[in-house]
């Protein structure tokens, strides 16, 4: 498997154990008008089934954790959606209580020959400078007249504080390569609504 | 002028010169955002003094809305180099807190309020 793969940024795999792996989510349907609003429907729900979980505190409140996996899952999933080589996506949400890292994994099929220009963008968007390519991606859309955004990677990184990573992985079916795409956002244990001690997992069982 | 989608609606007050967003915007871009770009086009185009941005009902925006307010009307509007730009957001949505940090970044002296 390693040396089929790819990998950018600091990617690290979602936790296969049930405790870890919370939600796993798969969309599908043949029209894209209805694959979209699907996607869409599935970023709200993720959002609010994710709020509960967690308590306000100082940088992040309750309503704040559920904007911002709403907004990242659904760009996650709107990608794929525009992108996927079948209709077909899975996202899957993991807290791991051992890390500090709330992460949201989109995984899609893609052509394998459109992959090369989007390795290329992500390898820009990983040694760029991302306040700078925010603008002036704003100014060229503006130039253009094009409102295709560009920028969904780009504000999940500058406005959510968040770290992203890929991987690329060999298919058996030499047209297509399954790519998983990361977020990890900076939200601990300290965060959870059952408890004040950070560590706490009782609430995953619930799950 | 109103541009009103399945679960949005944005709507152009000319006494006001106020543009104000409500409800969900996840429109797919380029050709989804072409109503609302025509929309700026015109507010623009009539030369207001100020233009107010009012997106406190608008629970959510997608990178693709972003583009187009960034874009469609910011950039417009500060090229006009004639009209000033106050934005009124709510904190009752945080996203509206995170989102508009850059878009402020793209024209000087934007007035940004939150309820």
């Amino acid at each position: 498997m390693g040396d089929k793969s790819i990998i950018y940024g600091d990617f690290s795999e979602a936790p296969s154990r049930s405790e870890v792996q919370i939600v796993r989510f798969t969309a599908f349907a043949q029209d894209s008008d209805q694959f979209w609003e699907n996607g869409s429907l599935s970023a709200f729900y993720i959002s609010n089934f994710w709020e509960t979980y967690f308590r306000s505190l100082k940088q992040y409140t309750r309503a704040d954790i559920r904007d911002s996996v709403r907004y990242i899952a659904a760009e996650l999933i709107g990608n794929a959606v525009k992108y996927s080589a079948i209709p077909e996506v899975s996202i899957k949400i993991t807290f791991n209580l051992n890390t500090p890292e709330f992460r949201i994994f989109a995984i899609n099929k893609v052509e394998s020959a459109k992959a090369e220009a989007y390795k290329n963008f992500i390898e820009r968007l990983l040694t760029g400078n991302p306040e700078k390519m925010y603008i002036d991606q704003m100014e060229k859309n503006a130039a253009d007249r094009n409102w295709q955004s560009s920028i969904g990677f780009l504000t999940i990184m500058l406005d959510y504080d968040c770290q992203l990573a890929w991987k690329f992985k060999s298919d058996d079916d030499v047209n297509t390569l399954t790519t998983t795409t990361m977020v990890c956002l900076p939200i601990t244990g300290k965060y959870l609504s059952n408890s004040g001690e950070p560590g706490n997992g009782s609430c995953w069982q619930k799950v | 002028m109103e541009v009103v989608g399945k679960k949005f609606s944005v709507r152009f007050d000319v006494q006001t010169a106020t543009i104000s967003f409500n409800g969900i915007l996840d429109v797919r871009g380029k050709e989804g955002y072409q109503p609302i770009v025509a929309l700026f086009d015109a507010v623009v185009e009539r030369q207001p003094e100020l233009i107010t941005l009012d997106v406190r009902q608008l629970e959510f925006l997608n990178s693709s809305g972003i583009a187009t307010i960034g874009s469609g009307l910011v950039i417009k509007v500060r090229n006009n180099g004639h009209i000033r730009l106050s934005i009124c957001c709510s904190d009752k949505y945080p996203w509206q807190r995170r989102s508009m940090k850059g878009i402020c970044k793209l024209m000087p002296g934007i007035e940004l309020r939150f309820d």
